[in-house]
């Protein structure tokens, strides 16, 4: 990630062929003399030099007026290209109308975790019955069920049922994890999103299945896929959706089990009856706005092209490495693939970027092209010259980059940048700039020391040696109280007799002390030993401090990069008042992670406005 | 390039051309001369209704409130997790007590004959129907007691416990994280209702509903603080 993502203008570089940019095609690629040829031709008719000003993009980081990612999806209206949706790890769906200045929320899936806390309400609430004879009962009843359903959904490992409902039963703490929960969890995360034409429902393509959204977008109801919240292993997945752009009913759904196509607006649908897609993966489902005669089907093989609305798709491309994106522009298509860029006109094809492994490319203004890696974004010339305008980190990668000349969208794990126009500076607020108290490292450390996980031996769960020098120290002490008499008669003195009487009485205390040490732990320990529990247990903590610092990381940065953009705050009020809120968002759970102060700033609340 | 990839090539190249030979919509003949575009219209905010929203803010919980609300509506405060660390460990310093008692009651008799031993008249003051050689009678009363207490002195230097305790931070972190973004998320929605209030009347209402959903939440997750004090 960058570190100041919002700059209103990202400074220009020259001398990309010094960073890495392809020497001209007719050289490099003697193989694609003819395509090459074209690209000449294109490159000397229509492009500048990628550095020139008029074409420089802007880059403006709009996360700040969205829900918070991790995001997974992206999608361009495809008509107006200030319409955007995201989608979230988590099942929300975002949608901006205005270029990104305000956004709008639904949660279209939920997650839901498969635990014991979720089995005890849910439908395995019946094994936390306890007492022998109703688990009998519900033993009995769970294993007539399974028997009569064995047809259907296999039989799972009875043993590890018995097990568990033996430990119920006992009273006993069954293990944290059991064969028979291994169920996977709900995977909320959001997939491809189509637009309607106009305001109508959305669609969405989601691990889950297709979903389909009422005409406020608000709510979303799955219209293929399977039944209940947590996946099945035959259940529908959802790749990629399309809607018609003049005909909303007309909806296209890619699937792990091939297309399936819908003329009632998604409520009901029918297999595409086009043979040549039933196996093929579809990521990507391209409905040209301006021509819905024109539908593409990107697979990572290969583009599927329909000349007839829909109906009857023809392989009409396939590349060297696997496709990736498809962005279409008036006069031309641009196909990124993970071996470059081709550039698609009447005229020939413009091959670009050879050897890049890219996740988007759009057209650009001025015949330029913006495509994005994994970890830069370019802006390509058609002569073959290209320079780096953005850079991220490997823990916040680009994931998608979609739109037109007048406005594209790069999309990474964390963050929404808007390539376009410049955001109006010049605040109505009367406040000092926001201030970074705390550096980077300083921050890690803090949260980290009140986590407790500052030092990784302190997150180690087998015994230390030296705990074990320290014995198990046991001190006893006991008394005995006691008494006894005896009473003796002897008969053999007749007639004078003889009486003996004897009483005694007795009082012992004594006392112990015991130390055990445990030789084979001191010697050899359990640092080693494969069945130790404890070793789960520590690498989930070690998994847990990872996701600390990863997610405090991530938020850092976005909050530092706030800082600095609020330096000079946006002209729109409203648009400033959403970024302070977003600064105030993460400023109050860094400064709760770390116990300490981490951003100066001004509560959004006590802004003064310039009279 | 190989063979394959030069006719796939060439495909493309047709579907280019069929993308701008194929008739064209009004929208995208307007969209091919639109590369440039115009600055988008800066919009107008009231700035009384910014006051207004500031007013609204200002009376409501404080996220760092709403933070501790939520932590000790779910008993994860970092002090009660640092203390059950610690006192995991101070465990060591308190024995495992136990106590014993036990008493024992005997009695014994024993009559002895011995074929040796002479027949002889009973007198009557001692009676000795039987013609024993011997009658003994004992008894005893025996009182045990112990107490033993017992150290695990390792647990001074290393307790697991105090890591599964530790584990509760995890806890803790998702729960702060989820409720200041549901904090700011409806933060978010109510300056989104003032500032620039839907003119549809349905879009408005299911910003309430957002609204009333997010408090809803909130609400839940501080224990019912957060209604009470906004």
């Amino acid at each position: 990630m960058r570190v100041c993502p919002r700059k209103a203008r990202v400074a220009g570089r020259s001398g990309s062929r010094r960073r890495g940019g392809a020497p001209s095609l007719a050289t490099s690629r003697p193989a694609a003399r003819v395509a090459g040829l074209v690209a000449a031709a294109l490159a000397t008719a229509v492009a500048p030099a990628p550095g020139a000003a008029q074409s420089e993009p802007t880059v403006t980081n709009v996360t700040a007026s969205f829900l918070t990612g991790p995001y997974t999806s992206l999608s361009v209206h495809p008509s107006d290209s200030q319409r955007v949706a995201i989608g979230t790890f988590d099942g929300h769906v975002l949608w901006s109308e205005d270029a990104g200045h305000t956004s709008d929320t639904a949660q279209a899936l939920v997650f839901r975790r498969f635990d014991p806390i979720v089995i005890r309400s849910g439908q395995r609430a019946q094994f936390s019955v306890r007492g022998e004879s109703e688990l009998d009962e519900v033993l009995a009843n769970h294993l007539r069920r399974l028997g009569d359903a064995a047809d259907d959904i296999g039989r799972p490992d009875e043993r590890s049922i018995l097990l568990f409902l033996a430990l119920l039963g006992q009273g006993m703490q069954a293990a944290r994890w059991q064969l028979w929960m291994a169920a996977p969890d709900s995977i909320p995360e959001i997939g491809a999103i189509a637009w309607p034409p106009g305001d109508g429902p959305m669609l969405m393509a989601a691990p889950t299945g297709i979903l389909l959204s009422d005409q406020s977008r608000r709510s979303w109801h799955r219209v293929l896929g399977g039944p209940g919240p947590m996946p099945r292993e035959r259940d529908l997945i959802g790749l990629s959706v399309g809607i018609d752009p003049v005909d909303p009913k007309h909806m296209l759904a890619a699937t792990d089990r091939g297309v399936m196509v819908s003329t009632t607006g998604g409520y009901t649908w029918s297999r595409h009856p086009d043979k040549a897609l039933e196996d093929t993966w579809i990521t990507r489902v391209v409905w040209d706005p301006d021509n819905p005669q024109l539908v593409f089907m990107v697979s990572p093989d290969a583009i599927y092209l329909s000349q007839d609305g829909g109906r009857r798709f023809e392989p009409s491309f396939a590349a060297e490495g696997e496709i990736r994106d498809l962005s279409l522009s008036p006069d031309a298509a641009v196909v990124a693939t993970s071996d470059g860029m081709q550039v698609a006109t009447s005229e020939g094809i413009l091959p670009l970027l050879d050897g890049k492994d890219l996740v988007g490319a759009v057209p650009w203004r001025d015949g330029l092209f913006l495509a994005a890696t994994t970890e830069e974004l370019y802006l390509v010339a058609p002569d073959g010259s290209f320079r780096s305008i953005l850079r991220t980190t490997p823990s916040d990668p680009y994931m998608r980059l979609a739109g037109n000349p007048r406005t594209a969208w790069l999309l990474s794990r964390y963050n929404i940048l808007r390539i376009g126009d410049a955001v109006p500076r010049g605040s109505v607020f009367r406040a000092p700039p926001p201030r970074m108290l705390l550096s980077f490292g300083e921050f890690e450390r803090a949260v980290l020391a009140r986590a407790g996980q500052l030092d990784p031996d302190s997150t180690r769960l087998h015994a230390r040696a030296r705990a074990k020098l320290l014995p198990q120290l046991t001190a006893r002490i006991g008394g005995t109280l006691g008494r006894s008499d005896q009473n003796r008669r002897d008969e053999i003195v007749l007639p004078g007799q003889i009486w003996q009487t004897a009483a005694s009485a007795w009082d012992r205390t004594h006392w112990s002390i015991f130390a055990e040490w445990d030789l084979q732990e001191i010697v050899l320990g359990t640092r080693d030993n494969v069945s130790n529990p404890n070793l789960i247990i520590e690498s989930q903590i070690r998994d847990k401090r990872d996701q600390l610092i990863q997610q405090t990381r991530t938020q850092y940065r976005e909050c530092a990069a706030l800082v600095a953009d609020l330096r000079r705050p946006p002209a729109d009020p409203e648009v400033e008042i959403a970024w302070r809120m977003r600064l105030e968002e993460l400023a109050s759970y860094l400064e709760w992670m770390s116990g300490r102060r981490v951003v100066e700033r001004t509560p959004v609340e006590d802004l003064k406005l310039v009279e | 390039m190989t063979t394959r990839a030069l006719l796939c090539t060439a495909a493309l190249a047709a579907m280019a051309a069929s993308l701008t030979a194929a008739p064209r919509t009004a929208a995208a003949q307007e969209g091919t001369e639109e590369v440039v575009p115009a600055p988008a219209p800066q919009r107008q905010v009231s700035r009384s209704n910014i006051r207004r929203l500031f007013e609204i803010i200002r009376a409501e919980m404080t996220v760092r409130d709403v933070q501790k609300a939520a932590v000790k509506h779910y008993q994860l405060e970092p002090e009660r997790i640092h203390a059950l660390a610690r006192n995991a460990r101070l465990k060591g310093l308190l024995p495992h007590v136990s106590a014993s008692f036990s008493n024992e009651l005997g009695n014994r008799f024993t009559n002895t004959k011995d074929g040796l031993f002479p027949v002889l008249p009973s007198p009557q003051e001692n009676p000795n129907p039987n013609f024993y050689k011997e009658r003994v009678a004992e008894s005893s009363d025996q009182l045990s007691w112990s107490v033993s207490a017992s150290w695990d002195l390792d647990r001074l230097i290393f307790a697991a416990e105090a890591l599964d305790a530790k584990s509760l931070t995890g806890l803790e972190e998702n729960l702060i994280r989820e409720v200041t973004t549901l904090y700011f998320s409806r933060r978010r929605v109510l300056a989104s209702l003032i500032l620039s209030s839907p003119d549809d009347d349905e879009e408005f209402f299911y910003e309430l509903m957002l609204l009333e959903e997010l408090t809803a939440t909130l609400d839940d997750f501080t224990g019912r603080r957060f209604s009470k004090k906004t």
